[in-house]
């Protein structure tokens, strides 16, 4: 799952201000919070993307569960 | 050729069906209908059921003669540097798509392939968002990590020993329930701090670092997160420099003790390019290692500086520059590749693939063959893809290597 956008802003904005009081140990842990969450939404957002409408997740979720479907089947031979 | 390559693969790859799931194998399917919640008879028959099938499809893919040698390899980098991308174009080597372990939490950040298993070091964190928070300390400071913990578990996965790892939740920011973990033929550890504790870098075998440049780092999260909401110029140079003084204490001097480093610097071709999308990349290869030998161009040992575009290969602005020579790096012997500039046709790659010498490829056109394969992923048109390509070529060298003996 990812991250709600919500989530990042208002890590951001605890970060801007935690701060505001110059360098420090809970600024820079602040802003690592903003980090981990960003990276989390950009690797979330990358896992569901595809270009491919064939290979989009919804189809894939739903091939999983009906593979016998006619638009899923596929015979290797 | 894709034809022809696909016959060549047949009796040893998998399918490359279109869709993967369908042509699962039916363990799997039942493993993962199977709620993991409590360790019922039906779920342990599962997992053994499911282990048999990987063992045997191992037999299949790899052709491992008296495989019981565990391969270990790490790879550093920060966040948002493709570590991810890199693990993707690793994996893919070694054949089959790598998938989070079915049915356990849907937050896991390993990842399962046939040959390898890819285990993200975050999992040890030894304080969660919150306990960071108070002890205003950064996920790249060695406070919050619980190294201890990781040396063992990577010691029990190298020995073949099955272990329950914790997981730590990117989205909540909190340590999770473990998860059982076995032991893979190649185990692939990612993330800060791999190389950072002694006992665990004694551990690996094949050490990789992706080391970009400020500059770099700052125009790809901009790529990253400037769609976010709330992300703003400001609040990612804000990010940046915040961390920085950990990144430099903690994770940057890890890099001396790499085998291999992927360098990613702004170009030389074009002046006050400030996008980050021309890269100058570098691949830094130590020499004298037992498990692999440092790819060259033309002529190993010699400096060359070649532009390949000329009567023979047609290459639009900015072009593309190649280097290759001996230098130290932190006092040890290196042998660096260069290259600055990007390729827009496949074939610009292929002629250049041919003048590397001792790239581990197999057939002639392998790199240009994973290259197109993962012709998606970020990177795909410059140094960054062709020298992580060329680097997972070595990882499956030093598997080779070590199982062998």
């Amino acid at each position: 799952s990812a991250p709600k956008k919500e989530a990042i802003e208002a890590a951001i904005k605890e970060a801007e201000e935690s701060c505001a009081g110059g360098a420090s140990g809970e600024c820079a842990a602040a802003w690592d919070t903003v980090e981990e969450l960003s990276a989390a939404a950009a690797h979330a957002k990358a896992a569901s993307s595809s270009t491919d409408p064939l290979e989009d997740k919804r189809v894939n979720e739903y091939c999983e569960e009906n593979p016998a479907e006619p638009e899923c089947r596929v015979y290797d031979e | 050729m894709q034809t022809a390559a696909a016959v060549q693969c047949k009796p040893v790859c998998r399918p490359m069906a279109a869709r993967p799931h369908v042509a699962r194998r039916p363990a799997q399917l039942a493993a993962s209908a199977a709620p993991i919640a409590r360790p019922t008879f039906s779920s342990t028959l599962n997992q053994r059921t499911l282990k048999a099938g990987r063992v045997a499809s191992r037999v299949v893919v790899v052709k491992a003669e008296g495989g019981d040698k565990i391969v270990v390899i790490g790879l550093a980098a920060d966040s948002g540097c493709g570590k991810s991308t890199f693990m993707r174009r690793v994996t893919g080597i070694f054949g089959g798509e790598p998938k989070p372990p079915s049915g356990g939490n849907p937050d896991s950040n390993t990842l399962i392939s046939d040959m390898t298993t890819v285990i993200c070091l975050d999992d040890y964190h030894s304080l969660d968002r919150n306990g960071r928070k108070e002890a205003g300390v950064t996920a790249l400071a060695p406070e919050s990590q619980n190294f201890d913990l990781m040396y063992e578990q990577v010691k029990a996965l190298k020995e073949g020993k099955a272990v329950d790892k914790p997981i730590y939740n990117h989205v909540t920011g909190l340590l999770d329930p473990p998860e059982p973990t076995s032991s893979p033929n190649i185990l692939v550890i990612e993330g800060l701090h791999p190389f950072y504790d002694e006992r665990v870098n004694e551990l690996v075998d094949f050490r990789i670092y992706l080391d970009i440049s400020d500059e770099i780092k700052f125009a790809w999260k901009i790529q990253r997160d400037m769609a976010e909401r709330g992300h703003s110029l400001e609040s990612i140079k804000a990010s940046i420099e915040a961390r920085k003084p950990d990144f430099d204490a903690y994770i940057d001097p890890q890099k001396k003790k790499a085998d291999m480093i992927i360098q990613v610097l702004p170009t030389q071709l074009v002046p006050d390019e400030k996008e980050g999308k021309i890269l100058r990349v570098r691949l830094i290869m130590k020499d004298g290692k037992k498990l692999f030998d440092p790819v060259y161009l033309f002529d190993q040992g010699s400096t060359v500086s070649w532009i390949p575009c000329g009567r023979k290969l047609t290459c639009s602005f900015p072009g593309i520059k190649m280097f290759y020579g001996p230098d130290t790096y932190y006092g040890e012997e290196v042998s660096v590749l260069e290259m600055d500039g990007q390729f827009d046709k496949l074939e610009e790659l292929i002629y250049m693939e041919s003048h590397l010498s001792n790239t581990s490829a197999k057939f002639y056109g392998e790199i240009t063959q994973q290259m197109l394969k993962n012709s998606s992923f970020p990177g795909s048109n410059n140094g960054t893809g062709l020298f992580q390509t060329i680097v997972g070529l070595k990882c499956r060298e030093v598997y080779e290597r070590i199982t062998q003996k």
